[in-house]
């Protein structure tokens, strides 16, 4: 891949003042679970879903409680939506466009110009989820302030503020690794549809299909091969101990999907004629 | 196949098939190097397609294609030394000219800031340089389109309809601007439908139809080449017609209801004069007709259209507007 290429496409693509829409979007959403959670606190006091059993001291709700209740939501539909939108469109937006002619008029590999969206689709991945955890965490910390993750899955985890921090961090790492899954899939599928929403739209509906048909008793059996099962690999770092052969096979899976759409793009973008 | 090394352009048998659809249908082209080369045709003939896959976006079918002596399929070694302009120009519309212009450039290998300014300079667009280019008009992108192509300072220089949309100011502008290139050494091959400016322009020309060249050659030896015509006004042309029938030196036809052209090697305009004077027509006016390119393309799309319905081949393409009116003088 040439360095002009990667240049070039993150320059089109961070040059673009609706790429920065999507940082307003993941802002309100952050802002609605930091509200819920000032309003519901009573509700989420760790006293009350326990019973009398224990006594707890110190706030349950904190900062670092806010930026892993947001994940689930946000990264579960808002953040594909948001990833499948730009990748959707690095392809077939600039074939709608006219760009991808004068594009690849130019002396360039059109693998190189392809590995370069990839990544360019990536860093965008990355960044989006990223600002996610940012701002959760910030704005957790300007309303409840700093302390332990008190984490609610399959029981009660109770993490002390550093180690809440890194487990959070690690979570969200995880996290930039399945975003880079739905990026890729929308990098594919834009190389294969002419229509920038279209190429959107189905990507969307690959990830949201998965899921259902993963919530749907009849299809345990496929359950395990689906992308979906894979993708809330972050989960599995926000819990007490860490079951690093789980997180190892969905990493695995997550690489296998991704490879898989990389190669499909990569076959088509290079043999495809531009004729529009 | 061993393809001449002196042509810039040289395709052998290139063919481009969609389905049953022949786009390309074995083109063969020679573009001598610093010639600005005019390839002309109707819509839908296959201009765009050949340039396409010159350019690297459409996949030849079949047949043999190299650019500055290097094969099609190899065309990156080169592709900093050919600058192209394919069909209407496309640019980021968030972006300013002068990022459009760097961004294309580094894909090429990057080019000096003057090298930008003085592109961006030639189509006169140094003003705008810094706006984005969603504020620009239909003009301004096609001389942004064509300042593209001019960077990094390429040798030759594939244009697709450039003149689109420009208005007589740009055409003129463009026109001196390829000329000079040309004068520079750059081979200019340029498609368009223009006649007039291309034959104001361009040394040598091709035409395609049905996407095989049907006619090529140096455009100054197509127009001095030529039997000398003389145009007649008359009162009645078509007794005019039949009077000049069974001559075989001369090659007469009706232009309109008071016009006849008739083109002779021996025979002067004075003896065709006397003729028709003799057979009772009443003649008004007798003027040289200038032989144009517009009147070598007619001939060559009509001479291609009778050889097509003898060997039982597709109907040409319709012809578009600006040159329809001419068939209609050319083909009556």
């Amino acid at each position: 891949m040439s360095l002009a290429a990667l240049r070039s496409e993150l320059s089109k693509l961070y040059r673009q003042r609706v790429t920065y829409a999507s940082f307003g979007v993941i802002l309100v959403l952050v802002a609605l679970i930091t509200w819920g959670s000032h309003h519901q606190r009573e509700r989420l006091d760790v006293g009350e879903r326990i019973g009398a059993e224990f006594v707890v001291a110190g706030k349950t709700v904190t900062s670092l409680f806010v930026a892993q209740a947001v994940m689930d939501p946000a990264l579960m539909v808002l953040a594909p939506v948001l990833v499948a939108v730009t990748a959707g469109a690095l392809v077939a937006g600039e074939r709608q466009l006219g760009t991808l002619r004068t594009l690849l008029s130019r002396p360039v590999p059109r693998l190189s110009v392809l590995a370069a969206k990839l990544i360019a689709s990536w860093s965008w991945a990355i960044l989006l989820t990223l600002f996610l955890g940012l701002s959760a965490l910030g704005l957790g910390y300007a309303v409840f302030g700093w302390g332990d993750l008190v984490i609610f899955r399959g029981g009660l985890t109770i993490l002390e503020p550093n180690t809440g921090l890194i487990r959070v961090s690690e979570a969200y790492g995880l996290a930039c690794v399945s975003m880079c899954v739905v990026a890729t899939w929308g990098l594919m599928l834009s190389a294969i549809f002419d229509n920038a929403m279209t190429a959107a739209g189905l990507t969307v509906a690959v990830f949201l299909g998965s899921g259902t048909v993963a919530a749907m008793p009849y299809f345990e059996s496929i359950r395990p091969y689906l992308v979906t099962t894979h993708m809330t690999l972050y989960r599995d770092v926000l819990s007490t101990s860490i079951d690093y052969g789980a997180l190892w096979t969905s990493a695995q899976y997550l690489a296998a999907y991704t490879l898989g759409a990389a190669a499909v793009a990569a076959l088509v973008f290079a043999r495809r004629d531009v004729t529009c | 196949m061993a393809l001449a090394t002196e042509a810039v352009i040289e395709t052998r048998s290139l063919s481009k098939h969609y389905g049953r659809v022949r786009a390309v249908d074995g083109l063969d082209l020679s573009v001598p190097r610093g010639s600005l080369f005019g390839f002309l045709g109707p819509n839908g003939a296959g201009k765009s397609t050949t340039i396409r896959m010159l350019t690297g976006l459409v996949r030849p079918s079949s047949g043999e294609a190299r650019l500055l002596g290097v094969p099609l399929g190899e065309r990156l070694r080169v592709g900093r030394r050919v600058g192209a302009l394919v069909e209407t120009p496309a640019f980021y519309p968030h972006l300013t000219a002068w990022q459009n212009l760097r961004l294309l450039a580094s894909l090429s290998g990057g080019a000096q800031e003057e090298e930008l300014q003085g592109a961006l300079e030639g189509v006169g667009l140094r003003e705008a340089a810094h706006r984005k280019v969603s504020t620009f008009s239909h003009g301004m992108r096609q001389r942004l389109g064509i300042a593209q192509a001019l960077v990094p300072r390429p040798e030759l220089l594939i244009l697709d309809e450039p003149a689109s949309g420009l208005d007589p100011e740009g055409l003129a502008e463009v026109r001196r601007m390829l000329v000079e290139l040309q004068e520079e050494g750059i081979t200019v091959f340029l498609s368009s439908h223009l006649l007039s400016e291309v034959e104001q322009t361009c040394t040598h020309v091709a035409v395609i139809m049905n996407g095989q060249v049907i006619a090529r050659g140096e455009v100054g030896g197509m127009l001095e080449g030529a039997r000398p015509r003389t145009r007649f006004v008359v009162d009645d042309p078509a007794r005019a017609l039949a009077a000049l029938e069974g001559v075989a030196d001369i090659d007469a036809e009706v232009i309109d209801d008071r016009t006849m052209e008739a083109a002779a090697d021996e025979l002067t305009s004075a003896d065709i004069n006397e003729m028709l004077v003799k057979a009772g027509v009443r003649v008004h006016e007798l003027t040289p007709a200038r032989r144009s390119l517009e009147s070598f393309y007619m001939e060559a799309v009509r001479e291609w259209q009778g050889g097509a319905a003898g060997e039982g081949r597709g109907p040409a393409p319709e012809l578009d507007g600006g040159i329809q009116g001419s068939k209609g003088t050319g083909m009556a």
